[in-house]
């Protein structure tokens, strides 16, 4: 109790260090800066990361680090902006957003989505910021125990568990998308060996596909195709619901606020899978428990809230493992952590021992940027709907300049356009199809990280594979998989249904709550 | 305008404790769909297996068996040819494989306005992302591009004179504006050195 | 003017540089901002280097110096966009200088070092470390599990090419027997695996293993280098040399580098700038001295000189190894 309550104490007195009008004015413009990088398709967080550090140079190092941390924070919240109004994912941490957050919009209730949307990241960044305060030092260590194995399997429940979440009716799509983004992420060079795969001599190949410009491909531009191509503008109605989100009517979802929150938490920490990956597994967690679970992927706000809560509680989740060890969670923290050493501050292991107070600092500058997205999510939102108003005529060209430079905005190579362009056509052809976008977009980023760490669990293991099934960590991964498999699996389901009954037959029918 | 009002039919995929496929005529169009992206599947993945076994095994570098190139890619081409095979029999065994693909249908494909729309857009993006950008100045190729999508579009028979200048002075100023600010912000403010 | 005027717009830091500028009267004034092309991703080794020196670069140019991040084919995608820019002084290349050197042998670039000028700014040294856990106490018996048990010595690096992986061939190289390779995405990943103890050592980088040292997650054994290393902050490690005397302890030396049609107006005004900004930035000390690294800010004909031996020994390295494509003689460069 007194440990939490000196806490509290260093954390008041760092929040009062950066009640300065000079402070207060960089939150300002740089949480704005972020939310327009996020909500902009192509730009992501690491890039908007990245491109403010330039900006920082010159400046003290509590204010860089400042203002570092609100576009981070500010970008993974911005995304869900374009992923409402438009159905593309402003950053691949917004992807789950999209299955909820448009059909609303679409319903006429963009307002409600974008309040929701507004609400989920600013509990999520609270709860993500809670655990950065108290427990850092312990949940750094914790990090460790994801190996070589452990990545494996994450990378296999993703696609297992997004390929179902997207495709409800007919999961078979959803894995053969997931599949075949995982094969796109096998071209270009190989991590173990170096060998090239499937460049037939190409450099440009060689680093393979990259996923930005794919991402905007096959959500933005193949959006645009098939915009222009349906027979009917998309309705527009106008938002006749508040903007401001009913407090009653987001505490209702408290449990799957601080579910999300923790699970997205969770995800940070663990190094190298990050905002994205939290959205996704908050949201299967969601639904896995919600008892509205038809409704997801059709509009359901508690779907939404679980994206957006998850990916923003990554924040600062993917910052302890940063601050604590060095080792960055996610990668817009990769380039934090960098930003940090350049202006001479020294996170890792001994930072608890050496400047404690610094925690508390980066704890605060969390804040403060929950602080500025909370104030630009309500006062925002009114302008942003106009978007919808626009006709499409008019829209489109924009949209797909957008998509245009942003994927070459990144790494300012013609050939991403291309890639672009490609990802576009093959997306769009797929959607007509019904094949989800979201698992093939899961599916390039988990790629390398299966290949690798597949190849690599079998070298130290020497060919031995039981360390992949029976390790702790593994054990749980695999089984929930293949049990996700299974149960999508009609008449396993139903034996399933019928057994469970069997078991308990005072209990009512699953698909209520039992608790 | 070319648009005709009113709210679209679909987007309203069948409630999830049915089977795949309906009778709907819009099902048997997707499992001829089904039929022939698992005949493209299959292909793809005894391509990619066979890719993935020519790969190099590196013995001479003495490196571990199990950590050859091509391990995983044949581990997800096999995987992808058994959903393949699974999206085959299913579709045939709702009679997919019968695509009755005759002049007729391939006409009407081709005269359906949104098809044709499409094809519009796909001409003009394409055109500007993959041909103009970069060959002549980025914010000349954005002003072109946003002018000619809004004054194709929305260009109907039967505009009086006033009215085709009305329209090309908003597609104008669209253009300009989208091009200036576009330039403008990813230049100056993101510092990204524009194709 | 370190906090009058930190706005952080643009315009504003624009107006900062421009205003220390003259004290650099120098011929080439560029227009528009300067592009470095780090071919590998944000916050590794390379980007830290070359964003340790931005902001002096930016005072003493007079226009922003634009990091664009292009990872890839072990920095073969970066290095080939910056070959096919403009050749105007820029776009600049980054990198490890070895690694600019050993494209022509791996194959996935037709360019040598000699067709670039260098600018470096900082040396880093690699040194050999294991996990505290481990049951290896000094380097000597380090080289006795090498000769005696290769299969239980999995050893950790970035990939190849990487300074890693120059190390340990360079360690097997002088005192024989084998190791197991397991190659992670990066040198810091290389390390994290080591900290857990997925692997039992790792030969990466000293900057990138110098908080785990400090913390004593990490135990160093030998340093690739010609001295003892003092580690701020820990304490001495001995040299590699002590038990393997012909063993090459070079440092992998950072820099930017531009290919050699530039004007010469750009190259005269970079070698100033370097002399008398770069070799007495205090940024780029503060930075070296916490990192570890050593600021080796040399250009031209010097930093050739330095660097010609890191690349016949990364070449033959690699050549040794099999992953060469072009036997290193055929290029003119003999063993060393």
């Amino acid at each position: 109790m007194a440990a939490i309550l000196a806490n509290l104490n260093q954390f008041i007195s760092a929040i009062a260090g950066f009640l300065t009008p000079l402070a207060l004015f960089h939150v300002s413009w740089s949480t704005l800066l972020g939310i327009i990088i996020g909500a902009l398709p192509g730009l992501t967080a690491t890039m908007g990361v990245a491109l403010v550090t330039t900006l920082t140079y010159k400046l003290p190092p509590d204010l860089a680090i400042l203002i570092l941390i609100c576009v981070y924070n500010g970008a993974i919240y911005g995304g869900s902006r374009s992923a409402i109004l438009l159905n593309i994912p402003g950053t691949p941490a917004n992807a789950a957003t999209t299955l909820d957050g448009f059909p609303l919009a679409r319903a006429g209730r963009a307002g409600k989505a974008m309040g929701i949307a507004t609400s989920g990241s600013v509990l999520g960044s609270l709860i993500g910021m809670f655990f950065l305060a108290t427990v850092a030092p312990l949940l750094g260590n914790y990090a460790l125990k994801f190996q070589s194995f452990e990545f494996f399997w994450l990378a296999i429940f993703g696609i297992v568990i997004s390929g179902h979440l997207t495709a409800l009716e007919d999961p078979m799509k959803g894995w053969i998308a997931g599949f075949l983004g995982l094969l796109v992420a096998m071209v270009g060079q190989e991590g173990i060996h170096a060998y090239e795969r499937f460049t037939y001599g190409t450099t440009d190949l060689l680093g393979g596909f990259a996923l930005i410009p794919a991402m905007v491909g096959a959500f933005g531009f193949a959006e645009v195709m098939s915009v222009m191509r349906s027979p009917a503008p998309e309705v527009v109605q106008e938002a006749r619901d508040s903007i401001i989100p009913k407090l009653g009517e987001v505490f209702r979802y408290w449990r799957t606020i601080i579910r999300s929150g923790l699970i997205g938490t969770i995800i940070g920490i663990i190094p190298g899978v990050g905002e994205d990956i939290a959205a996704w597994v908050s949201y299967a967690a969601a639904r896995r428990k919600s008892p509205e679970r038809d409704r997801f992927g059709k509009g359901s706000v508690e779907g939404l809230m679980a994206a957006e809560t998850g990916n923003n509680a990554c924040v600062p989740g993917a910052i302890i493992p940063a601050l604590t060890l060095a080792i960055p969670g996610s990668a817009p923290a990769a380039v934090l952590l960098a930003a940090m050493f350049i202006h001479g501050v020294r996170p890792g292991p001994m930072v608890m021992v050496e400047s404690p107070e610094f925690v508390y600092q980066v704890v605060a500058m969390v804040f403060f940027s929950t602080l500025g997205m909370l104030i630009y999510g309500l006062t925002l939102t009114k302008p942003l709907l106009w978007v919808l108003a626009v006709p499409r005529t008019r829209l489109m060209p924009v949209v797909f300049v957008l998509c245009a430079i942003g994927s070459y905005a990144i790494t300012q190579r013609t050939f991403d356009i291309w890639v672009m362009i490609g990802f576009g056509i093959f997306g769009y052809i797929l959607r007509e199809m019904k094949y989800p976008m979201a698992p093939m977009v899961l599916g390039i980023i988990m790629g390398d990280i299966l290949d690798k760490n597949l190849r690599r669990g079998l070298i130290l293991t020497d060919g031995d594979l039981t360390p992949f099934f029976t390790r702790p960590i593994s054990l749980v991964l695999w089984l929930v998989t293949v049990s996700s498999i299974l149960l999508s699996i009609e008449p396993v389901r139903r034996g399933a249904q019928r057994a469970a009954q069997a078991l308990r037959p005072w209990r009512p029918r699953a698909g209520t709550e039992t608790r | 305008m070319t648009l005709r009002p009113g709210a679209g039919s679909d987007g309203n995929p069948p409630p999830s404790h049915l089977p795949p496929y309906d009778r709907s005529e819009k099902t048997a169009d997707m499992v001829k769909a089904d039929f022939l992206t698992g005949l493209v599947l299959i292909l793809l993945s005894l391509f990619v297996v066979f890719e993935s076994w020519r790969m190099p095994r590196l013995e001479h570098l003495k490196v571990h068996p199990l950590s050859v190139p091509g391990l995983v890619p044949a581990f997800l081409g096999i995987v992808i040819f058994v959903l393949a095979v699974i999206l085959v029999v299913r579709s045939v065994l709702a009679g997919g494989h019968r695509l009755g693909l005759s002049n007729e249908v391939l006409r009407r494909l081709r005269v359906e306005p949104g098809n044709r729309r499409l094809l519009v857009t796909a001409v003009l993006t394409i055109g500007y992302a993959g041909f103009l950008v970069g060959s002549i100045p980025y914010w000349l190729a954005t002003g072109l591009f946003v002018f000619a999508f809004i004054v194709i579009f929305e260009r109907r028979r039967g505009m009086t004179r006033r009215e085709y200048v009305r329209l090309g002075l908003v597609a104008a100023i669209l253009g300009a504006a989208t091009s200036a600010v576009v330039t403008w912000a990813f230049q100056s403010m993101f510092l990204v050195t524009l194709p | 003017m370190r906090h009058g005027i930190v706005t952080g717009v643009v315009v504003l830091a624009l107006v900062a540089a421009v205003a220390v500028a003259p004290v650099l009267a120098a011929d080439w004034k560029p227009t528009k901002p300067v592009r470095v092309i780090v071919p590998w991703g944000a916050g590794g080794s390379t980007d830290q280097a070359i964003r340790a020196i931005a902001g002096d670069l930016e005072a003493a140019l007079g226009q922003p110096i634009v990091v664009v991040n292009q990872p890839g084919g072990g920095g073969a995608i970066g290095t080939k966009s910056a070959m096919d820019a403009p050749c105007d002084g820029y776009t600049w290349a980054s990198g490890a200088v070895k690694d600019l050197g050993t494209y022509i042998i791996t194959g996935t670039l037709d360019t040598k070092v000699q067709d670039w000028h260098l600018y470096f700014d900082i040396a880093n040294a690699t040194l050999v470390s294991v996990n505290p856990n481990a049951p290896i106490k000094d380097f000597a018996e380090f080289l006795d599990l090498m000769k005696k048990d290769p299969k239980r010595l999995s050893v950790a690096i970035a990939g190849i090419p990487s300074a890693g992986h120059s190390a340990i061939e360079a360690i097997k190289r002088a005192g024989g027997g084998d190791y197991k390779l397991v190659s992670y995405d990066g040198g810091n990943p290389a390390v994290i695996a080591t900290v857990a103890g997925e692997t039992l050592a790792t030969p990466q980088l000293l900057s990138e293993q110098i908080e785990m040292i400090r913390a004593k997650k990490l135990r160093p054994l030998a340093a690739l280098t010609p001295e003892d290393l003092v580690i701020e902050g820990f304490g001495t490690v001995p040299s590699a040399t002590k038990w393997l005397p012909k063993v090459s302890a070079q440092p992998i030396y950072f820099g930017i580098w531009a290919p050699k049609c530039v004007p010469s107006d750009v190259v005269q005004t970079m070698n100033k700038v370097w002399k008398e900004r770069i070799a007495t930035s205090k940024a780029l000390k503060d930075y070296a001295n916490q990192r570890g690294q050593i600021v080796a800010a040399y250009y031209g004909e010097e930093a050739f000189k330095r660097a010609w031996p890191t690349i016949l020994d990364a070449a033959w390295g690699l050549s040794d190894g099999g992953k060469a494509k072009v036997s290193p003689d055929k290029v003119g460069m003999p063993r060393p």
